[in-house]
């Protein structure tokens, strides 16, 4: 049924897509791997994405779930407009979120002034790493929660309620269960989202070393003079995607299947 | 044992209805397809908040103006078509999810499910998943889990309508058991007559937004009032004016001799020396001459002829072919009176046959008198 000939553009794009990141692994200095990645700089660069990342999902998680569990239950043209404000960041073009960022938590900025006067700083802190990553990753977690409350329905929600199930109790012991797969995945996402973020950082937050320069920055800031570092950290970056995505495919197919009961 | 009692409005819905059941009785809720029957259930259970009226359980107000109490606080278990078990649990932790959520320690919470999963004959489901078990098997349980709150109330939303008919039959034996030795007040949406026989000792017909019938489920079913009712049951209902107790003029002239049903316990036709006697549901109508009544029959009782018959036959009536359609093992005609109502007649496919009946044909409907029960409204 299916053409034939369809098999040489398919060939085509995979070629396209895996290539170019095989040529990471075949490229790097494996022998010297353990010493690039405990330079000074790259150490830093390491321990800074891991605890603005973390970070950053928490904040997704704690933030992101409720708006995605009430978004999932509403249906008016509100809601509508806010679904498209929510998924907005994810197409936005990342500088453009950092400069949005930035003329609202900067120095001058709409919120960042009256904090500046009370001695608060953001722009070009760790925080505002954090914030621009929160800001680009959680849509992933809210759009992929939301798919899968509205997906699995209320029906179960409704059946708790009539056995004595108080709102909260059905959220913590139904809904949240029921749908931890798909959080689990937007989980992953957003970490994955957060890692990877890098125009909407260096915008906002700059890229000093140890304060706001992340994995994506440090290769950035290395990759022509010292190409073995920056692929050495680019592998990193790899391993991690891959480590996602296989995480969440098997997320999706233990998924226990609802049957006609 | 709670008295459910319904005097409310649904406004974007245009329901209006007015209900009540007795403590501890079973309501077969009837009606067609987005007559209402699904909003009056979500008054009870208070899914759906009345836009005027109030719905109360015994002597609660539950729905009013200005209270609503939720859902969670009413204690009114639902049991839907589908069992909607949490597969996220155990079986018997899917019972014991009701007196978990009520504060009952967990201990306790899992030998109330134990007994409950006992009592349903699934006791040896208690460690499995809950996707894991069979569709029969999913519905005990979810009867299970329900009764396990102690509910004053229970709304059964079709709960035999997606199991296959063996399943469905001890099923219903389990509902009957359960539900009538408890005295739960029961609200039970079908579209099966055997259903609302077997379990129900009340009927209520929703149609339009509105109850507009109610009482003793066997006397509503053996004598319908209306055509769902009778579509429900699969009888002829001809309605007309009884100028006596053993004739109901039809309103195309043609006239039908029955025996005179009133209403009582009994099912079925049977004679009775004053129609409407008894328990006088109208009886004054049933006596009068000129009141609205019904003529009722089996299409089993209707014999087709192409010529006028002669002799002993009381009833026959003009009639024409509309369909025919197989049906098992015979034919059913559906014919049409001289005033246009519908009567359906079950022929073997051998007389159907030999008959060459097709619509369209002029035909000879013959029904004896003892085979149709005569009633007022």
């Amino acid at each position: 049924m299916t053409p034939r000939w369809l098999y040489l553009p398919a060939a085509a794009a995979l070629a396209f897509l895996t290539v170019p990141l095989l040529g990471i692994p075949l490229r790097v200095a494996w022998a010297d791997l353990p010493a690039l990645l405990t330079t000074p700089a790259a150490l830093d660069a390491l321990g800074l994405s891991l605890v603005t990342c973390l970070a950053a999902t928490a904040v997704s998680v704690l933030l992101g779930l409720p708006l995605a569990l009430l978004l999932a239950r509403s249906d008016g043209p509100l809601a509508g407009v806010v679904r498209t404000l929510v998924t907005l960041p994810m197409v936005l073009p990342p500088v453009v979120a950092g400069l949005a960022l930035l003329i609202t938590f900067g120095r001058r900025g709409t919120v960042g002034a009256p904090l500046s006067a009370l001695g608060i700083e953001i722009g070009f802190t760790t925080l505002a790493v954090v914030l621009a990553q929160v800001f680009v990753a959680m849509p992933y977690l809210i759009t992929s929660v939301e798919g899968a409350v509205r997906t699995a329905g209320f029906a179960r929600e409704r059946v708790a309620a009539s056995l004595g199930a108080s709102p909260t109790h059905t959220l913590l012991h139904v809904t949240v269960p029921v749908t931890a797969p798909a959080l689990a995945t937007g989980t992953a996402l957003t970490f994955a989202r957060a890692l990877g973020e890098f125009g909407a950082t260096i915008t906002f937050a700059g890229a000093l070393q140890g304060v706001t320069r992340t994995l994506p920055l440090e290769i950035y800031q290395v990759r022509e003079l010292d190409t073995a570092s920056a692929l050495a950290l680019s592998l990193v970056l790899v391993a991690v995607a891959a480590v996602t995505v296989a995480l969440t495919a098997w997320l999706s197919r233990r998924t226990p299947r609802r049957g006609v009961a | 044992m709670t008295a459910v009692t319904v005097a409310a409005q649904v406004a974007d819905r245009s329901a209006d209805l007015h209900f009540s059941a007795e403590p501890g009785s079973i309501t077969a809720v009837v009606g067609p397809n987005g007559a209402g029957k699904s909003t009056l259930l979500q008054l009870v259970s208070g899914q759906l908040r009345p836009s005027a009226g109030e719905v109360r359980l015994g002597d609660t107000l539950v729905a009013g103006p200005g209270v609503h109490v939720p859902t969670h606080r009413r204690r009114v278990a639902v049991l839907e078509q589908r069992a909607l078990l949490f597969d996220h649990l155990d079986v018997l932790d899917n019972v014991a999810f009701g007196p978990r959520a009520r504060g009952v320690r967990p201990a306790a919470a899992r030998r109330r499910a134990r007994a409950e999963l006992d009592a349903v004959g699934c006791g040896d489901l208690a460690a499995r998943r809950a996707w894991e078990v069979s569709g029969g098997q999913a519905q005990r349980i979810a009867l299970a889990r329900a009764l396990a709150t102690d509910p004053q109330v229970v709304l059964l939303d079709e709960p035999l309508a997606a199991l296959d008919a063996s399943v469905a039959a001890a099923m219903r034996s389990l509902l009957r058991e359960r539900l009538r030795a408890e005295h739960r007040t029961t609200l039970l949406v079908t579209h099966d007559a055997l259903d609302a026989l077997a379990l129900a000792d009340a009927l209520a017909l929703v149609e339009d937004g509105r109850v507009v019938d109610a009482g003793p489920v066997v006397d509503r079913l053996t004598r319908p009032r209306g055509s769902f009712v009778a579509d429900l049951v699969d009888v002829n209902l001809l309605p007309g004016r009884l100028c006596a107790p053993d004739r109901l003029d039809l309103p195309g002239g043609d006239h039908v001799t029955g025996l005179a049903s009133g209403p009582g316990p009994h099912p079925g036709p049977h004679p009775s020396p004053g129609p409407g006697s008894q328990l006088g549901n109208a009886p004054d109508a049933a006596q009068a001459p000129g009141a609205t009544g019904f003529a009722c029959f089996a299409p089993a009782a209707v014999a087709v002829h192409a010529d006028p018959p002669g002799g002993s036959p009381r009833n026959h009536w003009a009639a024409t072919v509309a369909t025919v359609e197989p049906r098992g093992a015979l034919v059913r005609l559906r014919c049409v009176l001289a005033d246009g109502s519908p009567v359906a007649a079950d022929l073997t496919l051998a007389a159907a046959a030999e008959g060459g009946l097709a619509p369209g044909r002029r035909v000879w409907l013959v029904v004896k008198a003892a085979q149709v029960t005569l009633y007022a409204r």
